[in-house]
């Protein structure tokens, strides 16, 4: 029987594909993917729970909807961000990012 | 007639006016045009100066204050600075400014501006070429203006202060070639030594200014004349402020102290010396005892009458063994003003002005005649060089032969009638002081006098012979000498000045005797005051106003009438008597011995020097008795030393203690730098390197690198996370 912990465990490992994918990757598109995978993970979290502990109440699916939502804004600006970037720096290596450092 | 005051006003401001257009535009004028402006102005100056004369005789106002000749004095003032108190009347003094006219300032501006005339007219050929010519006439009539000022002066306070312009006139023009460093120094030595006459000067009027409050002349003639003076100061004060005050003369007129300044200001042009250094300024400080005679005491005329003896004795003695013509006639000049100084100092007031008056013709016509010489020698003044120049040059040496005559008191020649006066005085003065058994040396004020009256026909002879007769001794400037018409003219009228100057139909005597009564006049026109006892003049002997001796009809002279004199008088009439036996024929008693010595050049006194004493005596008198040696020695000597004490006092004492101040400065320097270094700047970098290290510090939390920010963030949340989990498991 599938229950609550499967789907937990599961975004678990999507979280840590992502957070990984972000940590290692050099590229800002691959970056943002990362970033989709772990909103996608919490996303899985948030229908879950929903599913599980809060009746017929929509409250959790709503809640995801509005993540997609604000990913896909996100990922507008981001991508405006990296084509300036690329404009000024040539490519988009976030390593080069780093004239604001200490 | 004319206005008195513009007159004056004419006379003083003409020549300042022309000096100030020469020294702004003097450079746009080119040479003969500011030679004629000055000689215009000064012949305009001339013509106002006879108009003044003319005004001043026939002119005037009547009435019991009226001026004019005989009558009295023309004076105005401005009350200019306030000096408190000085009478028991609490009436505040003033030290005013103030003009007062009498008849010698007249015949004084007369002389002056005729003097000035022909001096300029003489210039105009003299200076020809010269490099600073609009300068040279730029300062003759800036002198000329100064004098004026000084003659119509009516205060001590500005009498010194046109004391001091027509000395610096005087320093500008005895170093008017500064080229010459003669000319330089004996500029500067004219004026230290004018300047030390001057300080007595200052500090004689500084007493009168303290004890009455003014210092303008009438005032202290009232105030001395009246005895008013008697409860405010003593007789020996008097007496002291009296010799103060002929201090400031002494150096003006070159007397005994303070002579050694005017042969060497004979570096300067010749003109120069004919108008400043014979006629005017030299007279300007016997005109300054002249104007102060009234308060000087019977002691104080005593000490002028020593200094003028011995000044007399000095110059007749050393002009004869100068070598160099001027420096002759400048001894000679230092003797004559010994004469008038000796005048007032035996009460012959009359006689010291109209002796000023006459001298002041025949010596610049001297001086014009030497100048001529000189131009023509190429300005050499060695007697050595010249010789023979009668051929070449006959007016100026018949002109200087006038002269030589004048000033010898040769009979009907100016000078005849002045030193007579002055002889005659003196022995009147040396008759009284006999009678009241005073030292038998006070006889010397006759006897030098004479004396002098029969050296100086002697030293003008030789200086005559040795210029102008014998054989020439330098033959390529005899060669080349001559005379131009240009610079006799002012000869031929200066002589003819020199001739007619003494005559009583000339106004010069009238003037000088109108003078003593015209300030009686004034004096008596004063209220309050008992005119026998206040005449200024009681002390001064009276000329004889009638001859002594009348003819009758049939040609025998008559006794004198003694009866009708009085015993001043009288004593003065046996004075004039004493002076015709005395000097009578010494003019040409003097010229035959000087024509018999010198007219072989220097070939008799030459092998005279060769015996031991006389060629000493030569010798002394050559160096001018060695005054100068002496000052040098004395004062310059002196100088030195205190230079050298101040030198060791500087070198030794206060050197070494400014070093070390400026040591100590230093080191203590060192030592707030160290501190400063160490605990200021250390508290100040500590605190950086504070703020230096914690930033590195913080900067490793800033790499720049997006992983790490993420990984720590992570990192942070887990922690947190794991934290929040290991709490809530354990409670």
């Amino acid at each position: 029987m599938i229950g609550l912990t499967h789907f937990l465990i599961l975004a678990a490992i999507l979280f840590v594909c992502g957070l990984l994918t972000v940590l290692t990757k050099r590229h800002a598109i691959g970056i943002l993917m990362g970033v989709e995978l772990m909103l996608n993970a919490a996303n899985i979290n948030l229908v879950a729970f929903n599913h599980y502990s809060a009746g017929d109440r929509l409250d959790g699916q709503v809640f995801a909807l509005f993540v997609i939502v604000i990913a896909a804004a996100e990922a507008a600006v981001a991508l405006a961000i990296f084509l300036n970037f690329y404009n000024n720096f040539g490519s988009v290596d976030v390593e080069r990012a780093n004239e604001l450092r200490g | 007639m004319f206005e008195l005051p513009i007159l004056l006003i004419l006379l003083i401001a003409l020549p300042l006016v022309a000096s100030a257009l020469l020294l702004v535009l003097g450079r746009r004028f080119d040479e003969p045009f500011s030679g004629y402006l000055g000689t215009g102005v000064a012949m305009l100056s001339f013509g106002v100066s006879i108009l003044t004369l003319v005004t001043w005789i026939y002119g005037g106002s009547t009435g019991g204050q009226g001026w004019g000749h005989d009558r009295g004095p023309y004076l105005d003032f401005i009350r200019w600075i306030p000096i408190g108190y000085y009478d028991a009347q609490r009436t505040p003094g003033y030290l005013a400014l103030s003009v007062y006219v009498d008849s010698l300032t007249i015949i004084m501006m007369t002389m002056v501006a005729f003097v000035s005339a022909v001096v300029h007219l003489f210039s105009l050929a003299y200076m020809k070429g010269d490099t600073r010519y609009p300068q040279f006439f730029c300062y003759l009539s800036l002198f000329s203006f100064c004098m004026m000022g000084l003659l119509v002066s009516g205060s001590l306070l500005q009498l010194l202060i046109f004391f001091e312009l027509v000395g610096l006139c005087s320093y500008l023009l005895i170093g008017f070639w500064r080229e010459r460093p003669a000319a330089s120094a004996a500029a500067i030595k004219a004026f230290v030594m004018n300047r030390v006459g001057d300080v007595g000067f200052i500090v004689g009027m500084c007493l009168l200014i303290g004890y009455f409050g003014s210092v303008t002349l009438p005032d202290l003639w009232l105030m001395l004349a009246s005895g008013a003076h008697a409860g405010v100061m003593s007789t020996t004060m008097l007496t002291v402020i009296g010799v103060l005050l002929s201090f400031g003369a002494f150096g003006k007129s070159a007397q005994f102290p303070l002579h050694t300044w005017l042969p060497d200001a004979m570096a300067g042009p010749t003109p120069v010396s004919a108008l400043i250094h014979a006629a005017t300024m030299v007279a300007a400080g016997v005109f300054l005892l002249a104007r102060i005679y009234p308060i000087l005491t019977p002691d104080a005329r005593l000490f002028i009458l020593i200094i003028g003896a011995t000044t007399i004795l000095i110059g007749s003695l050393c002009a004869l063994a100068q070598r160099d013509l001027k420096k002759a006639l400048a001894f000679s000049t230092i003797g004559q003003l010994g004469y008038m100084v000796l005048a007032i100092g035996v009460g012959s007031w009359t006689g010291a002005m109209f002796h000023l008056l006459t001298h002041a013709f025949f010596k610049s016509l001297l001086f014009l005649c030497a100048g001529n010489v000189i131009h023509t020698m190429h300005h050499d003044h060695r007697l050595e060089h010249f010789g023979g120049l009668f051929r070449r040059m006959p007016v100026t040496g018949v002109t200087f032969a006038i002269g030589t005559l004048a000033m010898s008191g040769a009979p009907f020649m100016s000078g005849f009638y002045s030193k007579e006066m002055i002889i005659a005085h003196a022995s009147a003065w040396a008759n009284l002081a006999g009678e009241q058994h005073r030292a038998a040396l006070l006889q010397l004020a006759l006897w030098v006098p004479v004396a002098a009256a029969y050296l100086t026909p002697l030293y003008m002879t030789r200086l005559w012979m040795l210029t102008f007769a014998g054989r020439p001794r330098k033959r390529k400037l005899y060669k080349h000498a001559g005379e131009a018409g240009v610079m006799s003219f002012p000869l031929v009228v200066l002589s003819g000045m020199a001739i007619f100057a003494g005559f009583s139909w000339f106004p010069i005597q009238s003037m000088v005797e109108g003078t003593i009564k015209e300030t009686r006049n004034y004096i008596a026109s004063m209220p309050h005051l008992d005119p026998g006892r206040a005449d200024p003049f009681k002390t001064a002997w009276p000329t004889l106003s009638s001859p002594t001796e009348t003819v009758t009809e049939n040609g025998e002279p008559t006794e004198p009438r003694d009866v009708l004199r009085s015993p001043v008088e009288r004593r003065v009439e046996a004075g004039y008597h004493t002076a015709h036996l005395l000097t009578g024929w010494a003019w040409l008693a003097g010229i035959m011995v000087g024509v018999a010595i010198w007219a072989p050049g220097f070939a008799v006194t030459d092998r005279l020097a060769k015996i031991a004493p006389l060629g000493w005596v030569r010798q002394f008198l050559a160096h001018r008795m060695y005054f100068d040696d002496l000052y040098d020695l004395v004062f310059v000597g002196a100088t030195h030393i205190a230079t050298g004490v101040a030198v060791g006092i500087d070198r030794f004492l206060i050197d070494p203690a400014l070093d070390g101040v400026a040591r100590l400065t230093a080191l203590f320097g060192k030592a707030s730098a160290k501190i400063d270094d160490a605990a200021v700047d250390g508290v100040v970098r500590g605190v950086g390197q504070t703020i230096w290290l914690g930033g590195g510090a913080m900067r490793l939390a800033q790499p720049g690198r997006i992983r790490v920010y993420v990984a720590s963030a992570v990192g942070i949340l887990v922690l947190v996370i794991g934290t929040m989990v290991v709490v809530g498991l354990t409670r």
